[in-house]
């Protein structure tokens, strides 16, 4: 069996930015065997885990798009300098690859819109669908990946 | 005409903010300031929750120091229900709180400060971080990943998740320690010890290569606030309230952090979403104060493990004359001491027979309706301060972040830093110098998204002044 990590991030008392959260936790129903984290924010020793995987998602809410974003990721460290706050999925990408010698075969970013970052342990409408939809995408890379 | 230079975001620390550095006609520095524009209401958004979700809701404030947010709202629940919480829980409280220190003290140094300090302050701002420090030193960024893991997983082992966790509830904790997991912590022990080690060679270095430019980082005389234990010694979770002063003297001890509203007020100024708490005697801003590690292991009388006590005898020979280590440099020195003391201690708790204990939460219904708690979170001090109604209903909350107590000399360490490195009369400005500024902040390792929590105070305003503080230009969002 392959090892899949799906990686569900934001804030859950700011309304649509627990959409990534909320997405690892459906996907973690949907398949026990695969290894969700569920986080405030991306941190350093995520790395650890990610080289010990072979697909990867990286799950977290988008504002200012109006269709589910996924897209495939390599490592990088242009998008950022690791901020630890704001360290993005390219960063920990090289990281698992300088510090552990491993990247997966596949990792990719899954950017669910988002519009609503108030007070709110509930998402909006409209992202509730677009975690939804998120799901079964990524549900059907996974099966096409295993397969 | 006057130029205002300004550096943001700055880089490295947890959350967003600002710097403005001002120049008069000759540029020299006039004045500089750290602008904190992150806006959170938490305060506000809890009214009307209950008591015993507190914990779980104020723990999602921030996902770099969840669990000293958890416990202080424990504690404060405990006030309310006017309960003593058993021993097994006080000491797994205990050993959460020292979990917290050892990840956030490891992410301050080997991953946002170490790169300034291995790489150098003027190399290249491409590749000073966590990459050119692999490029650099590989094993070393490695171990301080582990020892962040470390202190992850047991906050982990403890609630059953890394952030967020509702383990720890007013009254005591949810689940007993279970003595497989027990065991898996203590196989960590030796290869923290190491890493640790590691720092504390490091951190002997980077003073001597940096000998020179140590004193104007944030070199002056302020308060230090922080816990001490009944007897004086280095304190994290419970005890009393102790302030130094710059020359060394106790000024006030044994203080009862359940009244810290009797002893500290809380300024606002316009330029900032970040409240400047003060010491009252002595009024704003001249009551500004320290708080985390370099106050704790300054005020302290002792350690309680050898290795940390041994490393706070020589780090208070610092101080010359003094009697008190008052550079904010050495913040890094003290965290590092207080990584030590945090393994030791994790160790010896978790030998600790009553570690495993079975009774673990003291059960009540609502007894008073108010209640404060306080512990030592690895920036400093933090009090949570709830009002309820007869059924829990929170009908008021304050916090007081460690971060935000840090904030009169967060902006003196940035004026002086400042106004040393830029000399006007070269004409130029270099990154590296810009970069020391910034690293002035990182001293402190503040995290701001916790620390802004005042709800609708300002607008966010953007202003340019000229050297007679006249606006030249002004932006609002």
């Amino acid at each position: 069996m392959n090892r899949v990590l799906v990686i569900g991030y934001g804030n859950t008392l700011r309304g649509d930015d627990a959409a990534g959260v909320r997405a690892a936790e459906l996907l973690s129903t949907l398949h026990p065997d695969i290894i969700s984290v569920y986080l405030h924010q991306l941190v350093p020793e995520c790395a650890e885990q990610i080289a010990e995987c072979d697909l990867v998602f990286f799950i977290d809410a988008q504002k200012d798009i109006t269709q589910l974003n996924v897209r495939l990721v390599a490592p990088s460290t242009e998008a950022d300098q690791p901020r630890t706050h704001f360290i993005s999925p390219e960063s920990l990408l090289t990281l698992s690859q300088q510090l552990y010698q491993h990247l997966p075969a596949q990792s990719y970013i899954v950017g669910i819109p988002a519009s609503q970052f108030e007070f709110s342990e509930e998402l909006s409408a409209s992202t509730k669908k677009n975690v939804d939809e998120s799901v079964r995408m990524i549900d059907k890379i996974i099966s096409d990946y295993q397969h | 005409m006057s130029k205002t230079i300004t550096i943001s975001p700055v880089t490295r620390i947890e959350g967003h903010a600002k710097i403005t550095i001002q120049l008069d006609d000759n540029n020299d520095v006039s004045d500089a300031r750290f602008h904190v524009n992150e806006f959170r209401g938490f305060e506000k958004f809890t009214e009307g929750r209950l008591l015993w979700e507190m914990p779980g809701i104020t723990s999602r404030i921030c996902g770099i120091c969840p669990a000293s947010h958890l416990l202080t709202s424990a504690k404060a629940g405990d006030d309310i229900l006017a309960v003593e919480i058993p021993e097994t829980a006080e000491k797994l409280r205990r050993l959460l709180t020292l979990a917290q220190w050892l990840q956030s003290h490891a992410l301050s140094f080997f991953h946002l400060s170490a790169p300034d300090f291995l790489l150098g302050f003027d190399s290249n701002p491409a590749t000073r971080n966590v990459f050119g420090l692999i490029a650099a030193d590989k094993e070393f960024a490695k171990r301080g990943i582990r020892l962040r893991k470390f202190g992850q997983e047991i906050i982990e082992i403890l609630g059953s998740r890394r952030i967020h966790t509702p383990w720890t509830v007013p009254g005591g904790v949810r689940e007993p320690l279970d003595p497989a997991k027990k065991e898996y912590m203590l196989g960590w022990i030796p290869e923290a010890k190491e890493t640790v080690g590691l720092a504390m060679d490091a951190i002997k270095k980077i003073h001597k290569k940096f000998a020179k430019e140590i004193p104007e980082f944030g070199n002056f005389r302020s308060l230090l606030v922080g816990l001490v234990s009944k007897d004086g010694g280095l304190e994290y979770y419970d005890g009393f309230l102790r302030i130094m002063d710059g020359n060394g003297n106790t000024i006030a001890d044994k203080l009862d952090p359940k009244k810290y509203y009797e002893y500290f007020g809380e300024a606002v100024e316009p330029w900032s979403y970040l409240k400047f708490p003060y010491y009252k005697p002595f009024d704003y801003p001249k009551g500004m104060y320290r708080v985390g590690p370099l106050a704790r292991v300054n005020i302290c009388d002792y350690i309680e493990t050898p290795l940390a006590e041994a490393e706070r005898k020589i780090f208070k020979k610092l101080s010359g004359n003094v009697g008190v280590v008052n550079n904010s440099f050495y913040y890094h020195y003290a965290r590092c001491i207080e990584m030590l003391f945090a393994v030791e201690k994790i160790e010896l708790l978790l030998n600790d027979p009553a570690i495993l204990g079975q009774n673990i939460r003291s059960m009540a219904s609502i007894n008073r309706s108010e209640g404060i708690g306080c512990t030592e979170a690895p920036r400093g001090v933090l009090f949570h301060h709830y009002n309820v109604n007869k059924d829990g209903v929170i009908q008021k909350a304050n916090l007081i972040i460690a971060t935000a107590q840090n904030n009169i000399a967060m902006n003196r360490t940035v004026r002086q830093i400042a106004t040393h490195f830029i000399d006007g009369k070269k004409g130029k400005i270099t990154e590296g110098i810009l970069n020391r500024v910034e690293a002035g902040i990182r001293c402190y390792d503040p995290c701001l998204s916790c620390s802004t929590h005042a709800l609708g105070q300002m607008p966010l305003l953007v202003e340019l002044l000229n050297a007679n503080g006249e606006v030249l230009d002004e932006v609002r969002r």
